[in-house]
């Protein structure tokens, strides 16, 4: 059953401060941008901007899942545009290199090289739905909203995602359940 | 949709390696957003800063209309070798252009993968940025034709730390090669500008801050490099400095990224091309004056000069379908890139190679 991401008016949570909610979404929200760029210290710089343009909005916000989604959108768009900068390593050869960060002072485990090292095999897009849906624990329309797609192509991007993701991680292949 | 219970535990495990700092990341967020907030409320400075920037933007685009400088060569054809990089599903070729007859050959056909290739300003050796197996790299010297290739920069087994490559220039006395590559300063990685003798001797040179992109001046006395000397202030501008990084100046300060500069041969100018403002441009060597030469219709990257100054080689997917500008804008994929010629005011635009689902970019131009 597909999970739903609309508003119900009766269990809307309290936003609280903004500080508490940082505190409870900062984390995944940083990692999340790393996996996505397959650079640690590239994610949480993102996600700091993307927190940061929350603070500047956060009086508009209605509530934690509001700001989630919200925060989630900035900083997938940001990893997108950071993603388009950095295209001219395309252009210098280095598509086929395993642009990972080893030597960062941020983490060099064998746990992150790896999964950073699969994740490049994976389009920019599919690591985006792959990511939210995986790591983030949101349904497809949830990602579909912050990424700006309609469920079905979220779908899409996942199970060929996830195919070549297990696939680079050595994990066997398996029956795609919707 | 459910998440992957497989996949979600691996993510999980490789994302609780990645050290976060919240406290210093939330000090930072409430520090920025409050300047930031400071900076809106200064109503009379952000108008003050709107009429300059439209002031400039006016003056920048009266330029583009502006009548043009004369052309050197203007009534001559393109000639010269023109060395460019072809890259195709799962391979990457170097070719040589005979500019004049527009024919076109493999250039090197060698037991690693050209990632950048390049003359001596004479035109007698051809230095180029190896990839041997997919591990390592190391940059060769060989003769005009990719014969004889001796190595002068080993590659590095420790994999980290090495030479990772990007580019290469030639010193206009064919006696050095500056090249990007990374680097790690108190463990952490960064990209930088090294400088070598074209025969192999000597320890390299390494330029202080972070630089991804070379050139030199026709006199050999400044590089154009493009970066930053100061990590706390990461923003991508031209500079120039001595062959050893000192005396810098700053050519651009503007929140477009520069990339590829190329130091016009008779000194005067720097073509490079712009991402956050897609396009070609060329900037006076002293930063007094920039034009943009092209500015619609496609992705227009990586201009190299011809030897007399007359033209400019450039890569771009002007050309390529709706579907693969879409893809290379995304970062899906990068296709559809062709090679294109135009006059150095950016007039006479005109297709000189291309490939369905190819992805051209000029390296080098001789005579």
């Amino acid at each position: 059953m597909e999970r739903t991401t609309s508003l119900d008016i009766d269990t809307i949570e309290p936003l609280g401060d903004f500080d508490a909610f940082f505190h409870a979404n900062f984390e995944r929200t940083a990692r999340a941008a790393a996996f996505v760029t397959r650079d640690a210290g590239t994610g949480q710089d993102l996600a700091q901007e993307a927190f940061t343009r929350l603070l500047e909005r956060w009086s508009e916000m209605t509530s934690p899942e509001h700001a989630r989604n919200w925060v989630y959108r900035v900083a997938m768009n940001l990893a997108r545009s950071h993603l388009r900068k950095h295209l001219r390593v395309f252009l210098y050869g280095l598509h086929r290199r395993d642009d990972v960060d080893g030597g960062s002072a941020t983490t060099s485990s064998d746990d992150w090289l790896e999964v950073a090292r699969a994740l490049g095999a994976l389009s920019p897009r599919q690591r985006e739905c792959v990511v939210l849906v995986d790591y983030t624990d949101m349904d497809a329309a949830g990602a579909a909203t912050v990424l700006g797609l309609s469920p079905a192509t979220v779908r899409v991007h996942v199970m060929r995602g996830r195919r070549a993701l297990r696939e680079g991680l050595g994990i066997d292949p398996r029956e795609e359940q919707p | 949709m459910r998440a992957d219970p497989d996949l979600h535990a691996r993510l999980d495990r490789a994302g609780s390696h990645i050290d976060v700092d919240a406290h210093r990341r939330l000090a930072e967020i409430h520090a920025v957003a409050e300047r930031r907030s400071r900076t809106s409320r200064n109503r009379a400075l952000a108008v003050a800063a709107v009429v300059g920037i439209l002031a400039v933007l006016a003056a920048w685009q009266l330029r583009f209309s502006e009548d043009r400088a004369p052309v050197p060569g203007a009534t001559a054809g393109p000639s010269g070798l023109i060395a460019y990089l072809g890259a195709y599903e799962g391979s990457r070729d170097l070719f040589v252009l005979d500019a004049s007859t527009g024919e076109s050959r493999p250039l090197y056909e060698g037991r690693a993968t050209v990632l950048w290739g390049a003359w001596s300003p004479e035109g007698s050796r051809l230095a180029l940025i190896l990839e041997l197996d997919g591990s390592g790299y190391e940059v060769v010297v060989a003769d005009a034709d990719g014969s004889d290739p001796v190595t002068i920069v080993e590659r590095d087994d420790t994999g980290a730390v090495g030479p990772d490559l990007l580019k290469l220039a030639w010193s206009p006395d064919g006696s050095r090669i500056a090249y990007a590559g990374r680097t790690q300063q108190r463990g952490v990685a960064n990209r930088t500008i090294f400088v070598v003798d074209a025969d192999g001797s000597g320890r390299p040179m390494v330029l202080d801050g972070h630089w991804e992109d070379v050139s030199w001046s026709p006199d050999g006395r400044r590089l154009v490099l493009v970066g930053f000397p100061d990590p706390k202030d990461p923003t991508f501008d031209l500079y120039t400095s001595d062959p050893d990084g000192s005396n810098l100046a700053r050519l651009t300060d503007d929140a477009s990224i520069e990339r590829t500069p190329s130091w016009s041969p008779d000194g005067s100018q720097i073509v490079f091309s712009a991402e956050s403002v897609p396009g070609i441009f060329v900037i006076a060597a002293d930063g007094s004056d920039v034009r943009r030469l092209t500015d619609r219709g496609g992705w227009d990257l990586l201009p190299v000069w011809s030897p007399d100054g007359a033209w400019i080689a450039f890569t771009s997917d002007r050309g390529a379908t709706p579907e693969q500008q879409t893809a290379n804008r995304s970062g899906d994929d990068v296709t559809g890139f062709a090679l294109y010629l135009m006059r150095p005011d950016g007039s006479d635009v005109r297709p000189l190679v291309e490939e369905d689902g190819a992805l051209l970019y000029p390296t080098s131009w001789t005579r």
